[in-house]
């Protein structure tokens, strides 16, 4: 019998798998640490699938190793690398009930019989299904069934656990308090998880760290706050949140060269054509009578409420702008009014998209 | 309403060609003269008590039923693995062959196939041709696309391959997947294809005739032989065929049920 192990870390070390010629992931490197909540998001067909599978062993890497803990696990089959999975469609079997689902890796452990009712019950406890153990998969809802495949998975104490866009087929209330719940389950069980999602808002609300992945490379690794405040190249700028990205030169002297305008850069950047990254929030109304350099003068021409905010789209010179603003007692803006728009040095990014020239043939 | 008017003429004309032969063959077998009239004349129980006194008859009823029943399991025995494999491997080239062999009752003629069967077996000193075993054979090739194709669309309904992937992180043995998983929730498909095969290989004819013998004819061959005898008796040979054909697909049906109550929602 296979004793409970703490949960363990994960290492790619210069992954690649490629199918027919084209790469589905390559050079791919990253390790996740034990305990850890790991998202990876990125484009549909961009590879998060692929690499996931490579770590529950469905898939042999053609390049690099992948470890568990301290352990090389290429040639160690799935059924022995005790890592669990959650699907996006839950995967229950339909033919036993929650109760049985949950207890069927259990039993295949030859766990005594004791173990396997007490886990069983302690598992559908926390998932909170306690109530429904005798019925089928078929009689529950979408978000149901996915607590029942996550207690399933999580019975048999995985070392990892792994889950493939689990909550993209639910719809968004239930989905956005699965998610905590999964983020729950993780911190009190202390398991590594390494999360698939599109769904940057998700990865970013409940991840340690995001790795974001783009045609089979990562683009960028690190906490929430680093993806979105430091966006590594224009790509993660545009897919993480919600950006104005100003086409614009740099002059190397710590200006910023846009429509005119010279902004005035926290740091100097190399001299060249670039794009200024802005998060609507951080654009403020300037205050009358203030001339700096970061103003902008724009123009009223849309506007979305969103609940806590209202996001207004400004035109500068045919070049939309969105500024997000509270929704507090006198804030709000007219359509068709002009405005000054300012921001600080340093809420506003550099980037010089290097990988946009990445060679093709990385799928 | 015309159009509904046309559809329900359509159904009762249906009916009308399954139903009403059937139900001349049920009168015929309890009439005592059946010549020259539109409907059989007298009532007798005759034919049913001369259908059950020769040994002859019973013995071929016996011999369907036991070359149906072997159908069956063989077929079982066959698909689930194939079906199986094929799915798993997700290979294009698999399933396009499977997809041929389908087609291949339909479209190779069983009297091809029997004419094939008796030059193939017959060697002088050993021969095959008479034996039920020929037989049993020739229907489980006849009758195999019949057990696979329902089976073939069960396993991809129940997505097989994500609950292998399940069983797989579980680290459940091969065994216990296939014993616990696997024909559990096949059961609805190999239910049908039961049904399907067993009914093709109790009433099969063209086969049948060429390749038993006098000591292995099935229950179809001595009904046609009949005919020419007496259409009375032939009458109630035909409806003992049809009801015992009846009873063993209820009790397959039943029978399957009893198993698959849980996933009974599985419809092909
Ligand atoms: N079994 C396979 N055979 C051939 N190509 C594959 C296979 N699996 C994945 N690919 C290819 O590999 C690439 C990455 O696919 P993958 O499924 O990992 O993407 P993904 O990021 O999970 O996408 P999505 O968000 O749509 O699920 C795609 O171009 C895909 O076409
Ligand atoms: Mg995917």
């Amino acid at each position: 019998m296979m004793g409970p192990e703490r949960s363990v870390g994960v290492a790619l070390e210069g992954i690649g798998k490629r199918y027919g010629s084209a790469w589905a992931v390559r050079d791919i490197s990253l390790s996740v640490g034990a305990g850890e909540f790991l998202s990876i998001v990125g484009p549909s067909g961009c590879g998060k699938t692929t690499l996931l599978r490579l770590v529950a062993g469905f898939v042999r890497p053609d390049e690099g190793t992948v470890r568990l803990g301290e352990q090389p696990v290429n040639d160690v089959p799935v059924r022995e690398r005790r890592v669990g999975l959650v699907f996006q469609n839950y995967a229950l079997f339909p033919n036993m009930t929650l109760y049985e689902n949950v207890a069927f890796g259990l039993k295949a452990q030859n766990r005594s019989a004791t173990e396997v009712r007490r886990r069983t019950s302690d598992l559908l406890e926390m998932v909170g299904m306690a109530d429904r153990a005798q019925s089928y998969p078929r009689q529950l809802s979408g978000g149901q069934q996915q607590r029942i495949a996550l207690a399933r998975a999580l019975a048999v104490e995985p070392r990892v656990l792994l889950l493939d866009e689990p909550l993209s087929a639910l719809d968004a209330k239930v989905r956005n308090s699965l998610r905590f719940e999964i983020k729950r389950i993780q911190r009190d069980s202390g398991i590594t998880m390494i999360y698939v999602t599109h769904d940057q808002e998700e990865a970013l609300s409940i991840s340690d760290r995001v790795a974001l992945m783009r045609k089979g490379a990562l683009e960028q690794v690190g906490t929430p706050i680093e993806l979105y405040s430091d966006p590594c190249s224009l790509f993660a700028a545009d897919f993480i949140g919600v950006s104005n990205l100003l086409k614009g030169e740099s002059d190397g002297e710590g200006g910023f060269l846009w429509k005119g305008h010279r902004f005035i850069l926290e740091t100097p950047v190399e001299r060249g054509p670039a794009s200024l990254m802005i998060r609507p929030e951080r654009l403020f109304l300037a205050p009358e009578g203030v001339a700096g350099a970061n103003v902008i003068e724009a123009l009223v021409q849309g506007r979305v409420f969103l609940g806590p905010i209202t996001r207004f789209s400004c035109n500068v010179e045919g070049e939309p702008l969105l500024l997000d603003l509270l929704n507090v007692a006198g804030a709000g803006l007219k359509v068709g009014e002009r405005v000054r728009l300012h921001f600080e040095p340093s809420d506003s990014c550099v980037l010089q998209d290097l990988k946009e020239t990445v060679p093709e043939g990385v799928n | 309403m015309l159009k509904r008017s046309f559809f329900s003429s359509l159904i009762i004309l249906y009916f009308a060609f399954v139903l009403a032969p059937l139900f001349l063959m049920l009168l015929g077998s309890f009439g005592e003269k059946w010549f020259g009239t539109l409907l059989p004349t007298g009532f007798t129980l005759d034919w049913y008590s001369q259908l059950f006194g020769k040994a002859m008859y019973v013995r071929a009823m016996l011999m369907s039923l036991w070359v149906a029943a072997l159908t069956v399991l063989f077929n079982a025995l066959v698909s689930i693995p194939a079906v199986y494999a094929i799915h798993v491997s997700g290979s294009r080239k698999l399933r396009t062959v499977f997809d041929f062999c389908m087609l291949l009752p339909i479209a190779i003629p069983p009297v091809v196939m029997g004419l094939g069967l008796i030059q193939a077996f017959n060697w002088s000193g050993f021969s095959l041709v008479g034996r039920w075993q020929l037989l049993l054979g020739a229907h489980v090739v006849y009758t195999l696309p019949f057990m696979m194709r329902p089976l073939m669309s069960n396993i991809e309904m129940i997505r097989w391959s994500l609950l292998e992937e399940a069983c797989l992180s579980l680290g459940v043995s091969f065994g216990t997947m296939v014993r616990r998983v696997l024909v559990p929730n096949l059961l609805p498909g190999l239910l049908s294809g039961a049904l399907m095969t067993f009914a093709m290989s109790l009433g099969e004819f063209q086969l049948a005739v060429m390749v038993t013998g006098s000591a292995t004819q099935t229950f179809p061959v001595v009904l046609y032989q009949a005919f020419y005898v007496n259409t009375g008796f032939a009458c109630a040979a035909t409806t003992l065929l049809v009801l015992v054909s009846l009873m063993a697909l209820t009790g397959i049906v039943l029978f399957g049920r009893s198993f698959s109550s849980s996933i009974s929602d599985i419809n092909l």
